[in-house]
């Protein structure tokens, strides 16, 4: 997607439609504009990637009642897959002159085994309490056979004996453990309190080090309490339903890869016997993390459930959150693994519906809103770090920095270079950007909210959902670019006979005046401004209003639908992702990239346009 | 059944049995059967020298190619290297690169003292003193004392003054040569470069040594003249240096993985993209040099070129470019060669450092770097009035012949003909009116611009201490 911004904006695409050069088909690449990107209807059609998975899941469960009130439940489940998988690249292409083929067989199995013993029971008259208590096991194996053929003999023919060098072959295993025990008690009274606490210790292999067990072992537990105030007590007819609830819970997690609590070699491709450090340092003491929150939250419906909100408040403290942070190569390792001290996190969640309007035969109108916010603060990082990279961007322009005090989604990158009144300081025309990385802002939005419409009338319904977001930036790769190539609207002001950008000059003495240079180089002008370099320049609001979706159905009459002998007919038209009002640059504000399969938000590399999608829908009911 | 449940004792044994089993395999479990604990020195050095080399040659071809106007990148769009226009983030590849083979090296070094080895003591010695030069030299003051010790938990390495590392390096190379003194030899396939023989290694390990007094001999306090003294005529015994083409420091590319070179994958058209620039064809033109026919690529019958750091919107015709020959030549993994040695000697000698003739040097630096290319020297190519050496030529004559002859010895040798040209102001380079920078050929590349949110404290010491960090700053032994 990235070699897409640099393609002609003007150009007929079906110059590119044949896409081998004519009389060396499978042997030169035709690429009328430029030879840097490869042809995009040679990706489509001939770099392709084959997946055929055969899965196979099962599970047997048995339940034993010793008594009415005991009983033991015994389950076993198997998660088998074998999956061949294979890309190919023809000659001549960017990566692999002389085409490449690779081919997977992949073996995965997940099998579980646990039991639950469960007791409940009665408590005098008003009171039921139960208690269980039970354990699980789960073992995760994983065997990939990978061989790679990086260049072939002939072209056009996709198997290993066509290699042209010698067959690279990596295999890889991996294997995990997580064993389990927990119980459960839960205490009602009378159908308006209810309490129960939970506790569980988990072991996972995963943090298993070379000589000890002693961090795989981690114990937790939960307590939540609520009681239903509209049947405990007499309340205002107003108030159909009422209630309120608190809970305290911690949560434990060794979630990582396996192997990365040892130092080891890894085998380098080709070479007989030859071994090299791996890039990231692996922790010889990774202790699991724990999160513990504390919510409380209220439930109340009014006026016969015609109005009705859900509130929720949290604060969750992280400790031992499991981090890869960026390091300085100079270290010796691009990345470690640790342990990242405490980040709290607070936050709110609303729900509310409503129904303003309701009649029988007349038009009804329910309204559904939900609102979400959370803010996080790292508390605290490790004895010897007091910021954290956990992400780069591209070519190491802005990062994902944890600063103490800061948030752990915080964007920080170049950006202009200001006078001590805070405006832009040009230098020969163009602005001045600073050497340093400051903060920009965050990439998490401060809050999200949607409402959704639903209007009814006889048979007919229109639903219209809308949901924003708000308070986040990012950093688009795709705006940079095609600013770099004046491709964008905001690059036009002065293009043909300079511009004088608004913002000041530095004095030989050091004071500031106005900026009065014209930029006759109006490409360094907007490089400048927003060229990919410039951080701050190239990031936007990720704020947005979307209309997801909306939709008008049609429910047939009974009488028209039983003379059609069908139980029930409905007929609707639907559209999804419909608008999108936001000032993001690119095609859509929301966006991820895929890091080693980890989603990083706030970079925009080069991001594929969304789609909007139409329907019909008809359902029949027999 | 019954009963059994009901009994708390039994149920405490029998969960208490279930708990101790909970751990139980866990460490076999988690031991990585994809990778190994231990690493023999052996092991390591092939594929550490073999991605060095690779890196090096595609730097060489990126950057030092456009500074020292060997290839013109065509273009107006910004980062335009021949312009002298650097982004930011050009400085990562290599520092990146550099440091992750270091700790290869340093495992390479303990592996040595743990199997008793003097022999991969005194190559982690060298190769370490290579890399650490080719840091110090394009970044200026970096991590060097307290590099490569995240696993002892230094994240945060401190940054050193380029005056102790050398002064640092200069003693490793001491020891290197006294470890490689009667060794014997290492494994031949572990060794991609000598094959093994360490005799070479020390020879190698010595001429090193000369290139890096060289390269700090304007600074008084290092005592340079002295020490080359000792090394090529005092203690002439004790400091092996190569004593011919075949003893070069080159990773060949045999073309048999894993030793394909790192162009050998490149597509024709990304290779001709880059095109010759007119000081490096000229003067092979004049010379009647036959090393253009191997290096460039006919342009309507002719070897031509485009002249450097012209400025935006006025390319000239784009005309020869690199032979794409090239893209698996075995020659290009150059590290250090013979040729070079003998420029070396020669400006020592033109100096008046040692007591040899400075012309022979010279000549014989000449003829074996054509030679090296399996060419023959022309006859008259030393009496060519352009390359003609002359004993009553000024000393920057002088300077001028070696090095002009040098940065073709140096032909995709890491950036080692841009150190040299920063050094020396030699060869002498036509300036476009395009050029960046004030026309100033850029002193060094910035730190990776993350080291800053990695390791701020000690990133800004150093750009307190050497000054800020672009490429305008001199590093310590370009300063007067």
């Amino acid at each position: 997607m990235y070699w897409n911004m640099f393609w002609l904006p003007n150009a007929d695409l079906n110059w590119l439609k044949d896409y081998w050069m004519p009389g060396q088909e499978n042997l030169k690449q035709s690429y009328p504009f430029s030879s840097y990107p490869d042809n995009p209807y040679l990706i489509a059609y001939e770099m392709l990637n084959k997946s055929n998975r055969d899965a196979l899941t099962g599970n047997i469960q048995a339940t034993y009642s010793f008594t009415k009130n005991l009983n033991l439940m015994v389950r076993t489940s198997l998660d088998l897959a074998n999956e061949q998988r294979s890309q190919q690249r023809p000659f001549d292409t960017e990566k692999f002159n002389k085409g490449m083929y690779r081919a997977q067989s992949i073996f995965s199995k997940e099998a579980t085994s646990d039991f639950l013993i469960r007791y409940k029971s009665k408590m005098g008259k008003d009171a039921d309490f139960s208690v269980s208590g039970g354990g699980s096991m789960l073992k995760n194996r994983y065997n990939r056979e990978d061989n790679r053929a990086d260049s072939l003999l002939y072209p056009d023919i996709y198997t290993l004996a066509n290699r042209a060098g010698v067959l690279d072959s990596r295999p890889f295993k991996s294997s995990f453990d997580i064993n389990s025990f927990y119980g459960l008690a839960t205490f009602s009274y009378r159908n308006y309190l209810f309490f129960d606490a939970t506790a569980r210790n988990d072991w996972s292999s995963i943090l298993a080090t070379a000589n000890s067990t002693k961090n795989t072992s981690f114990f937790y537990s939960s307590f939540n309490a609520s009681a239903v105030l509209s049947e405990m007590f007499k309340l205002p007819e107003l108030i159909s339903f009422a209630k309120l609830r608190a809970s305290f819970a911690e949560v434990g997690s060794g979630e990582l890869d396996a192997y990365k609590t040892a130092l080891t070699y890894d085998p380098v491709a080709n070479f007989d016997g030859g071994l090299q450090n791996p890039s990231e340092l692996a922790n010889l003491n990774l202790k699991p993390l724990r999160t513990t929150s504390y919510e409380a939250g209220t439930d109340i419906r009014l006026f016969k459930d015609r109005l009705g909100f859900d509130v929720a408040l949290y604060i969750s403290n992280t400790r031992d959150q499991i981090l890869k942070a960026r390091l300085d190569a100079a270290s010796g390792y691009s990345t470690a693994y640790v342990n990242a001290g405490l980040v709290r996190n607070k936050g709110i969640e609303i729900a509310a519906n409503g129904a303003p309007l309701k009649s029988r035969n007349g038009l009804n109108w329910n309204v559904t809103a939900t609102f979400a916010a959370n803010k996080n603060v790292v508390k605290q990082l490790t004895d010897t770090i007091t910021q954290m990279t956990l992400y780069n961007g591209p070519g190491s322009r802005g990062a994902i920095i944890a600063k103490l005090g800061g948030s752990i989604n915080a964007l920080y990158g170049r950006g202009y270079e200001r006078s001590p009144g805070g405006e832009i300081v040009y230098e020969n025309g163009s602005p001045k950007l600073t050497q340093e990385m400051f903060y920009i802002g965050n990439t998490v939005p401060k809050w999200r909210g949607s409402v959704g419409n639903r209007f009814q009338f006889r048979q007919f319904s229109l639903n219209i959902l809308a949901d924003a977001q708000y308070g986040a930036v990012g950093y688009s790769l795709t705006s940079a670019v095609h600013a770099e190539q004046g491709k964008t609207k905001n690059t036009l002001p002065g293009r043909y006979n300079g511009i004088t950008g608004k913002g000041v000059i530095r004095n030989a003495d050091g004071t500031y005046r106005p900026n009065d240079v014209i930029a006759t180089d109006v490409w360094t002008y907007y490089n400048n401004h927003y060229g990919r370099d410039n951080v701050e320049g190239t990031s936007y609001s990720t704020d947005f209003i979307k209309l997801r979706e909306v939709r008008l159905d049609y429910v047939l009459s009974r009488a028209l639908s039983n003379k059609l002998k069908l139980q029930r007919a409905s007929i609707g038209i639907y559209g999804r992702d419909l608008y999108t009002f936001t000032k993001w640059p690119a095609f859509d504000p929301e966006f991820g990239t895929l890091n080693n399969g980890n989603i990083i938000s706030g970079f925009e590399l080069g991001q594929f346009p969304s789609t909007r999608t139409f329907g019909i829908n008809l359902t029949v009911g027999l | 059944m019954k009963r059994l449940i009901s009994n708390p004792v039994a149920i405490l044994l029998v969960l208490l049995a279930l708990i101790t089993s909970c751990k139980k395999d866990f460490i076999d479990l988690n031991t990585n059967p994809n990778a190994v604990t231990h690493a023999l020195p052996r092991t390591l050095l092939a594929p550490t020298l073999t991605d060095i080399v690779s890196g090096n040659m595609n730097r060489s071809q990126r950057i030092t190619n456009e500074l020292m106007q060997v290839t013109v990148n065509m273009g107006d769009t910004e980062g335009k290297i021949f312009r002298y226009d650097i982004r930011k983030s050009e400085g990562d590849y290599l520092y990146n690169l550099w440091y992750a083979q270091l700790t290869n090296l340093n495992d390479m070094y303990t592996g040595a003292e743990e199997t008793n080895s003097p022999e991969f003591k005194g190559i982690a010695l060298i190769c370490k003193a290579w890399v650490f030069s080719l840091l110090t030299d394009t970044y200026g003051d970096v991590p060097y004392f307290d590099a490569n010790k995240a696993r002892d938990g230094l994240f945060t390495p401190a940054f050193d003054r380029q005056k102790d590392i050398y002064t640092d390096i200069f003693l490793k190379l001491e020891e290197a040569n006294t470890l490689l003194m009667n060794a014997g030899d290492v494994l031949s396939s572990s060794d991609p470069v000598f094959g093994g023989k360490t005799a070479l290694w020390r020879k190698f390990g010595n001429s090193l040594y000369l290139r890096l007094l060289l390269r700090v001999s304007g600074k008084a306090e290092m005592n340079v003249p002295a020490k080359i003294k000792e090394i090529v005529e005092a203690k002439a015994s004790n400091y092996p240096l190569m004593q011919n083409n075949s003893e070069s420091a080159i990773l060949k590319w045999t073309g048999a993985a894993p030793y394909v070179s790192p162009f050998a994958t490149w597509r024709d058209a990304d290779w001709y993209t880059p095109k010759l620039a007119s000081f490096f064809v000229d003067n092979l033109n004049e010379w009647s040099d036959p090393r253009i026919q191997k290096w460039g690529t006919l342009y309507q019958g002719e070897y031509a070129g485009v002249p450097g750091g012209y400025p935006p919107g006025q390319a000239p015709v784009a005309k020869s470019s690199l032979s794409t020959s090239l893209m698996t030549e075995p020659l290009l993994g150059n590290i250090m060669n013979y040729a070079e040695l003998q420029f070396i000697l020669a400006e020592a000698a033109a100096k008046g450092w040692i007591g040899q003739s400075a012309k022979n040097y010279y000549e014989a630096g000449v003829e074996s770097a054509i030679k090296q290319w399996q060419l023959d020297v022309p006859s008259g190519y030393l009496t060519n009035e352009r390359a003609r050496w002359d004993d009553n030529y000024s000393l920057d004559q002088k300077m001028e012949l070696i090095h002009l002859q040098k940065y073709y010895a140096l032909f995709f040798t890491d950036l080692q003909s841009w150190f040299e040209c920063r050094r020396t102001g030699h060869p002498f380079l036509p300036k476009g009116t395009g050029l960046l920078n004030n026309g100033v050929l850029p002193a060094r590349l910035n730190y990776p611009v993350y080291v800053q949110s990695v390791n701020p404290e000690n990133y800004k010491a150093a750009v307190a201490s050497q000054g800020p960090d672009d490429v305008t700053t001199n590093v310590w032994w370009q300063r007067p």
